[in-house]
């Protein structure tokens, strides 16, 4: 006899009613808090166009997000976070912003698809973004709202890892190196805490056409590439202008570096990631990176009562880089990633808006939170 | 009225004719009272209906459990079904229908070779406040196997047909699509990538993850002829 009974979605949960108790008094307590500091409560639609997630981020929520056609024929996504949607309404209503009311904050479900047993695929945030004319220095105020929204559950004993993209991004410029290496490096510094970490970056860089053989190996001019393309230049390009092209192959040829500077690169990327609490006031770089910022920001956690073993400077901590550009941060809690955030100045530019503003904004897992109360 | 076991073969294109005579070889002679009827038979045998649908429909038909046997092509499994517990892929290749899912750009693109020329053209674009597009009837398979190379600001697009075209009228500025020979993408002024080919594409056999019990000797029968020729066993 065929079983004809509906079951629950695999990888869904119902929540019974001292699980929602714990869940709304979170939300609920954290909400106050960020009203009381002067963030505005609003919502946004569970479902929106997909493309405002896709320009958002693909590499790290796109393959995850549930999108699908609807019956208008338009392809829309369950959100996979709120930031792109607190963004939209908040850059379509610029004039709010400019009255002063730039501090967001949010609560409910957010959707991402996993194909595990062990993570479920509606979870609960509640967050806050921050939209800020002052471009820098108004950080630590954010992470504090952070952890105060911990706090103020009774969350105490979090750790919390700090990094900084701007940072790194800068550090690796500073290098000489081009943009395919400074992307390359920035997409893999992960790989950094390998213990085979050079093996690992070079065969990678190498697979990516990033390295070449011999240094003294002729390029070719533009004109010459022109000459040399001719035919295929002629043809249809789609978007992208004659210029365009010839200039990036010109680049591409010319940029592509030799195994001894790329190995260098790694030498010195490494020494930057090396800085920790305790030698972050004496490091070298301090005068040419300008940590001042950063620094003020790890004052401020440790002013704030935060425990030094707490804190932890990781500068391969870059959480997605396709839109942050300064601090990130993450929230660990029994060894769980229940929250985070980080500084995105560039994401309304993504989404098509105009815009003079610095962005930071952090979310927390209340259902991650609640696993590890639960695993506890 | 007993339940019948419902098996769901292309209706046209080389899909069908490819499982016509697989099956046939299988020792299941498919009869039907003419070429443009939907449902069929297996001669010999009458607890088993076939109905031919389009290919692209076939693995939700059987995901849902509306059909219990389905031949497609692995593409359009994956496409729609890829993470499902509903219904799993019993035999990986008919040894037919096979074709390639490939990224193409255009061909007077002279400085993108590689997937890793895309990223960072993607790069590029977002400079400037855009989105690389990538127009692909298969968006779920190519956002998937494009995560794996860490593919950042490539915006997919759904397209059902003429997707050769799309680069040219703006509609996209790249695009993934099966080709068996490449030869439509050439003549549409497209190149594929050195590595842009995302997945290799052939015929299989998927069912469903519930059959009634009264139906199980007879579905254990039809998988156990169709695997006696099959390349892989799987299930």
């Amino acid at each position: 006899m065929k079983d004809n009974k509906i079951k629950i979605l695999k990888s869904f949960q119902d929540t019974d009613f001292s699980s929602l108790r714990l869940r709304r008094d979170f939300e609920i307590n954290s909400l106050n808090y960020l009203i009381d500091s002067g963030y505005v409560n609003i919502d946004t639609p569970v479902i929106e166009s997909a493309d405002l997630f896709f320009r958002k981020s693909l590499g790290s929520t796109s393959g995850n997000t549930y999108t699908f056609t609807d019956p208008q024929n338009q392809q829309v996504s369950l959100r996979p976070d709120f930031t792109a949607s607190i963004m939209r309404y908040a850059f379509s209503n610029l004039k709010k912003i400019e009255n002063g009311a730039g501090k967001y904050c949010y609560s409910g479900p957010v959707f991402r698809f996993e194909n595990n047993d062990e993570s479920y695929n509606q979870i609960y945030q509640i967050g806050a973004e921050y939209i800020s004319e002052r471009k820098h220095g108004y950080e630590p105020e954010v992470v504090l709202d952070a952890i105060k929204c911990l706090e103020i559950n009774n969350v105490k004993e979090f750790k919390i890892n700090l990094g900084n993209v701007g940072i790194v991004r800068k550090y690796l410029d500073k290098l000489g190196l081009n943009n395919s290496l400074v992307e390359f490096f920035l997409t893999n510094l992960k790989l950094l805490n390998l213990k085979n970490y050079e093996d690992e970056l070079l065969s990678k860089a190498k697979f990516q056409n990033l390295i070449k053989s011999n240094k003294k190996s002729d390029n070719l001019s533009k004109d010459e590439i022109k000459e040399k393309f001719s035919i295929e230049l002629e043809s249809n390009l789609g978007s992208r202008s004659h210029d365009e092209v010839v200039d990036r192959y010109f680049n591409k040829i010319s940029s592509q570096v030799i195994e001894s500077e790329f190995n260098e690169s790694i030498l010195k990327l490494k020494e930057l990631l090396n800085i920790n609490l305790e030698n972050i006031n004496i490091n070298s770089f301090e005068s040419e990176l300008n940590f001042e910022d950063f620094e003020k920001l790890i004052d401020s956690l440790l002013d704030f009562g935060i425990q030094k073993n707490n804190i932890c400077i990781d500068f391969s901590l870059t959480r997605n880089l396709a839109y942050y550009n300064g601090v990130v941060f993450d929230l660990i809690y029994k060894n769980e990633l229940i929250g985070g955030g980080g500084k995105y100045d560039d994401l309304p530019k993504m989404l098509g808006y105009k815009s003079d503003y610095s962005c930071f904004g952090f979310a927390i897992n209340i259902s991650k939170f609640m696993d590890a109360l639960n695993n506890e | 009225m007993n339940e019948k076991l419902k098996i769901f073969l292309p209706s046209s294109g080389s899909l069908s004719k490819g499982s016509m005579d697989y099956f046939e070889k299988s020792e299941l002679i498919i009869t039907k009272e003419s070429d443009r009827k939907l449902v069929g038979k297996i001669k010999g045998s009458d607890s088993i209906e076939i109905y031919f649908q389009r290919s692209g429909d076939i693995p939700v038909i059987i995901d849902r459990g509306v059909g219990h046997i389905g031949v497609t092509g692995l593409d359009r499994y994956l496409e729609h079904c890829e993470n499902s517990n509903l219904s799993k892929i019993s035999i990986e290749d008919l040894g037919f229908g096979d074709s390639n899912l490939v990224i193409a750009v255009p061909s007077g693109w002279i400085d993108v070779d590689n997937i890793y020329d895309l990223i960072e053209l993607s790069y590029e674009y977002k400079g400037r406040s855009e989105n690389l597009k990538l127009a692909t009837k298969y968006p779920n398979l190519v956002r998937r196997k494009l995560e794996k190379y860490d593919v950042h600001n490539i915006v997919l697009v759904s397209a059902s047909g003429g997707l050769e075209a799309a680069p040219m009228i703006g509609y996209a500025d790249i695009i993934a699509d099966i080709t068996v020979t490449g030869k439509t993408m050439k003549e549409n002024n497209l190149k594929p990538l050195k590595d842009g080919v995302l997945f290799n594409s052939q015929a299989c056999v998927i069912t469903s993850n519930s059959i009634p019990k009264d139906l199980n000797i007879d579905f254990l029968n039809i998988i156990k002829k169709l695997k006696s020729v099959g390349k892989s066993e799987n299930i």
